[in-house]
């Protein structure tokens, strides 16, 4: 028996006006992906994946088409009950960190976890930092780390709440390719680890071969998933 | 190409740029409306100096000339080209023929050459001087209305019966009709020994006028007479010598209102450095690529440098063409009160003034973040932080240059170099104590231990990297001083003004009353009177130091050369306090003792046991301090300066006065049934002055309150501008926090208390400095009882901080409610 879908998206479609010319960059896209699965999201540069990945983490509200999360319907929620959502069943890595300037690496980290009310926070954050390396950097403030040392900060960020699922945008699109593999090692090593959905936009081919499932975008379509 | 790319940032940045042409346009407006005002109406009075004075020389006494006075101006006019007229003027009571209505009137004698200068304008257009004879009266027509008389009607002045001959619309020196006790009344000299109207002890101002021929300059003639001059009570002046009562009223006026531009101007420019560093903070990885394509600083300089002449230039006109409209503003709310001959055109050296004043506080105030491009580097591009804050020696310079410009301008406008100083050496303390209070408060902000989420984001969020909190909060703390501050002294004045006017003061004073018929006068007005026994005298030395009358008359207060109205009784006043010595007299002291009121004695450094000389009618009389008062209330009550016991003055030469409320109903029959049982009794009814000063004082509160609403609106401007400077950190924060999963509301109540820290902050220290601020000037500069006003304090604190927070929630708002993703990509661009 399959598992039930963790994201279930129909029919999306989104589209940008700039000076009454009309971009669709999602045209009727549908996918599904089952819990515990290793995603990738491709496509050539402009091809709406960020959109894509935007619309299903329900950053961004598609123009017609729903997202559900776990059975629930996404695109009708406000930004306040998204809220709970996006703190412990979410986690985001992006490709350029975004983590929080005016707090350290082991601020950031705990930050979602406090939002939760969970008292241990202070010490997994430690934990998260320690185990990728980074224990003894964790009272710097962002501006002072390289990008991948950030990266890794906003990894666990993303996986202190223990999130059901991983959206992933170009993790490694600012860093060179030696950090860059590490960096995916690392979130391929939580996935399995937390048992986690994993949903990654990326160019690298290699990543994409370990993918349970790929996704190609172009011109707005989706082809459907080519399993491994 | 630069037009286009200076045209695209101003499009790019529509709030700031708009807040910074507004800062501009509010730092002229001010110093604009009020130049041009003071050039208009200093222009009326000395245009017309001569025909103010009517003569080229002016000697004044409140005694008949001495004689050698009287000598030297005899010979000057037996010279033959020098002419000379006397005049004398006083108030007197006026009544109808059938003794049914009486009114106290201004009476001047004039001898027939008045006026030198100038005209007496009559009614019918007819010569002034060919219409005043003998027996007959020149009257205002308020004389003629409010006695229901016409021309050609006689009423009795003094005793004598004279006939209303025409009517005077205005005359030359006396331009301006608001402090006047009643209606004008000329009288040809001829008539003066027969009015038999002043008389030893009547308060008679004397005068002589004289016309000089081309070849003698006044300045020659008024030193000549000086040296015959008994300093202590005459007083020569030539026609641009004498300032007018009005003119020192309105340098003091446009002085305070002054201060208020010059801080508005100030605050606008703090404004406008604030606003130009955020603009170009926004702008570092746009100019970090610029230089890193190869533009070189300079052409990144001129951008700016040009975008902020244009803003400059735009906003010195606009503020220029505001400041001309409100300069007819200004004359609208004081009219009545400035030269009726004053004639609003644009004064154009004002203008020029202002144009340059603007120019150059723009140049000056940008020239700090413009100069700071240079240190942009392109490595900004890859190192996420910016340069040092080190001074360069030429920011140093434009930092010195701005502190030279704004000492300068306060001295040139102020005038004067002593209160210039201090207001610079002021303003100089107050920035360094915002600036360690900021230091201090984030220094032990940073070291709170927290453990809220909530309120460590708060903290935190005062920390951001490039978010300048510590000049934020000095912007504000100064900002916010100086609007409380300009609030409470307007306020403080503005109560000054209406406690010395309340309901129940008494309207009617009755003055030459003699010693028996002080009963008899107390039963007929049927209700209880203090009489107030006068005693007129000069004080001549103090611990046998004389008194010099010519270094007394340039005191700003009052002077100790005119002459005193003294008094004797044994009791303090019901609103007196003793503040030295055990009682109002030492009954151990004897006879010789004087009992002192505060404000005289700080004016003339007057201490416990020193001995006062007194002259009396010629009469010396020497007494030791043996206390001083003050007065527990401001107010229009009687008061002495100095209070003898009885026994002392019992004797002197005196009049008695009393002061008293009558209803307007009852006031005609009472004036009439007073001036025919006791005729030697004045009458003056003050029901129309205390209107008239009233009315006036409220127009100068209404003038300030407007002015002072310029330097608020630059404060409040200044207050937006600084928070608008942190939005786009403070956005990308609300990003971040929503992604993670914080509710609306979390955002919400970071962002409040973080605006709430910051408000509260500078407005509670604002608070209590603008308190320090305008305790200061309102007990040492005005000289008026300082009010806290708790309420409206609180009110303010209030304002100030709700404001600080309006403004920085309005910034983060959209980004409540919308989805994150438009703003990361946005964001993420930076
Ligand atoms: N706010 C916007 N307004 C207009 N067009 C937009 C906006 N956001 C995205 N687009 C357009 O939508 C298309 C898809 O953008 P998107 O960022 O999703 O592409 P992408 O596949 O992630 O590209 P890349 O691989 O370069 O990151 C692009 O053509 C982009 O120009
Ligand atoms: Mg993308």
């Amino acid at each position: 028996m399959t598992p039930r879908p963790i994201i279930e998206a129909r029919q999306l479609t989104k589209s940008y006006t700039i000076d009454d010319r009309r971009i669709q960059v999602l045209d009727d896209v549908s996918l599904s992906i089952r819990a515990g699965e290793f995603a990738v999201i491709q496509g050539s540069s402009g091809s709406g994946k960020s959109t894509l990945l935007s619309v299903l983490s329900g950053l961004d509200r598609p123009d017609s088409g729903t997202v559900r999360i776990q059975s629930q319907d996404i695109t009708t929620l406000n930004e306040d009950d998204l809220a709970p959502l996006r703190n412990r069943t979410f986690g985001f890595v992006f490709q350029s960190f975004h983590l929080v300037p005016s707090l350290s690496a082991h601020e950031n980290v705990m930050f979602p976890a406090e939002l939760n009310h969970n008292p241990k926070a202070a010490d997994e954050a430690n934990k998260l930092l320690e185990r990728v390396g980074l224990g003894m950097r964790s009272r710097n403030m962002p501006h002072q780390l390289s990008g991948g040392e950030q990266q890794r900060v906003a990894i666990c960020r993303a996986l202190i709440n223990r999130p059901a699922i991983i959206f992933a945008d170009e993790p490694t699109g600012n860093l060179d390719s030696r950090s860059g593999q590490a960096i995916l090692e690392l979130l391929l090593e939580f996935q399995r680890e937390y048992d986690t959905t994993l949903l990654m936009v990326t160019h690298n081919p290699a990543i994409a071969q370990q993918a349970d499932s790929r996704f190609q975008l172009a011109d707005g379509l989706l082809t459907p998933p080519m399993a491994n | 190409m630069l037009p286009r790319l200076i045209l695209r940032e101003l499009r790019q940045n529509r709030q700031q740029t708009t807040v910074l042409f507004l800062c501009i346009v509010l730092a002229v407006v001010g110093l604009t409306a009020l130049g041009g005002f003071q050039a208009n109406v200093r222009d009326a009075m000395l245009r017309d100096a001569r025909q103010l004075h009517a003569a080229d020389i002016i000697v004044r006494s409140s005694f008949p000339f001495l004689a050698p006075m009287e000598d030297k101006l005899r010979a000057y006019a037996s010279r033959g080209d020098v002419d000379v007229t006397r005049v004398w003027e006083f108030y007197t009571v006026v009544r109808t023929m059938d003794e049914s209505a009486s009114l106290l009137s201004a009476v001047k004698i004039v001898e027939p050459g008045y006026p030198f200068y100038g005209q007496v304008q009559l009614a019918s257009g007819n010569k002034f001087q060919t219409v005043l004879a003998p027996g007959e009266i020149i009257v205002e027509q308020s004389l003629l209305d409010r006695l229901g008389l016409e021309i050609g009607s006689r009423i009795f002045l003094g005793n004598t019966a004279m006939t209303i001959r025409a009517v005077v619309v205005s005359e030359p020196d006396r331009p301006v009709t608001v402090f006047t006790l009643g209606p004008r009344i000329f009288v040809a000299a001829s008539d003066r020994g027969r009015l038999g109207l002043i008389t030893q002890g009547s308060r008679v101002r004397y005068k002589a006028l004289l016309r000089l021929p081309e070849n003698l300059s006044p300045e020659t003639v008024q030193k000549d007479l000086w040296e015959t001059a008994d300093a202590a009570q005459e007083r020569v002046d030539t026609f641009r010598s004498a300032d007018s009562r009005l003119k020192r009223f309105f340098d003091n006026l446009l002085f305070f209102l002054k201060l208020v531009g010059i801080f508005t101007l100030l605050l606008a420019g703090i404004g406008i450095h604030s606003v130009l560093s955020a603009l170009l903070r926004t702008r570092i990885k746009s100019m970090a690529i610029m230089k890193a394509l190869g533009a070189p600083t300079a052409f990144i300089l001129r951008l700016y440098l040009g975008l902020v002449l244009f803003l400059g230039a735009t906003g010195t006109i606009a503020g220029i063409a505001v400041g001309l409209m409100l300069q007819e503003t200004l004359a609208r709310l004081l009219i009545d009160l400035i030269p009726a001959e004053t004639t609003f055109r644009i004064a154009w050296d004002a203008v020029a003034e202002s144009f340059l004043i603007g120019l150059l506080a723009v140049t000056l105030f940008a020239a700090r973040p413009l100069l700071n491009l240079r240190r942009f580097k392109p490595a900004a591009l890859f190192r996420h932080e910016t340069a040092s804050g080190r001074l360069r020696p030429a920011e140093g310079l434009t930092v010195v240059l701005t502190a030279l410009f704004f000492i300068g301008l306060v001295l040139w406008h102020l005038e004067d170099l002593r209160t210039g100083g201090y207001f610079v050496g002021g303003i100089l303390v107050l920035i360094a104590i915002v600036f360690a209070i900021s230091r201090f408060f984030l220094a032990s902000l940073k070291r709170l231990p927290t453990r809220h989420l909530i309120v460590r984001q708060a903290i935190r969020g005062l920390f951001r990297p490039r978010n300048a909190t510590q000049p934020i909060l000095v912007t504000l703390t100064a900002s916010l001083t100086i609007i409380y501050a300009l609030f409470l002294i307007e306020s403080n004045l503005d109560r000054a003004f209406v406690d010395a006017y309340p309901e129940d003061i008494p309207n009617i004073f009755l003055v030459d009353i003699q010693r028996h018929q002080t009963d008899a006068l107390a039963q007929m007005v049927d209700q209880p009177l203090t009489f107030y026994p006068v005693v007129r005298a000069k004080l001549v030395a103090i611990n046998g130091q004389a008194i010099d009358p010519r270094r007394e008359r340039r005191r700003k207060s009052d002077n100790l050369a005119r002459p005193f109205n003294l008094t004797y009784r044994q009791h303090l006043l019901d609103d007196e306090k003793i503040i030295r010595g055990e009682a109002l007299f030492d009954d151990t002291a004897g006879k010789f003792q004087v009992s002192v009121l505060e404000r005289i004695a700080t004016i003339g450094n007057i201490r416990m046991g020193d001995r006062l000389r007194f002259k009396i009618q010629g009469v010396p009389l020497e007494a030791t301090v043996t206390s001083i008062r003050t007065r527990i209330r401001e107010g229009l009550q009687p008061f002495f300066y100095f209070v003898f016991p009885e026994a002392t003055l019992e004797a002197a030469p005196q009049t008695i006065f009393t002061a008293m409320r009558a209803d307007s109903d009852r006031l005609a029959a009472l004036q009439n049934q007073i001036v025919k049982t006791f005729p030697n009794i004045t009458i003056l009814d003050a029901r129309q002055t205390i209107r008239q000063v009233a009315g006036a004082l409220e127009r100068f509160s209404r003038a300030i309150r407007f002015f002072t609403l310029f330097s608020i609106a630059a404060g409040i401007l200044l207050v937006i501008s600084s928070i608008v400077a942190t939005r786009a950190a403070r956005v990308r924060e609300a990003v971040y926090y929503k992604i993670l999963g914080a509710r609306g509301r979390f955002v919400f109540y970071v962002f409040s208390l973080e605006n709430i820290l910051l408000g509260a902050a500078s407005a509670v220290a604002g608070l209590v400095l603008a308190h320090l601020i305008s305790w200061v000037v309102c007990t040492r500069y005005f000289d008026i009882p300082y009010m806290g006003y708790g309420m409206a304090s609180l009110a303010g604190l209030l304002f100030g901080i709700l404001t600080v927070l309006a403004v920085g929630l309005g910034a983060s708002r959209t980004i409540m409610r919308r989805r994150p993703a438009q703003f990361l990509r946005t964001h993420a661009a930076e």
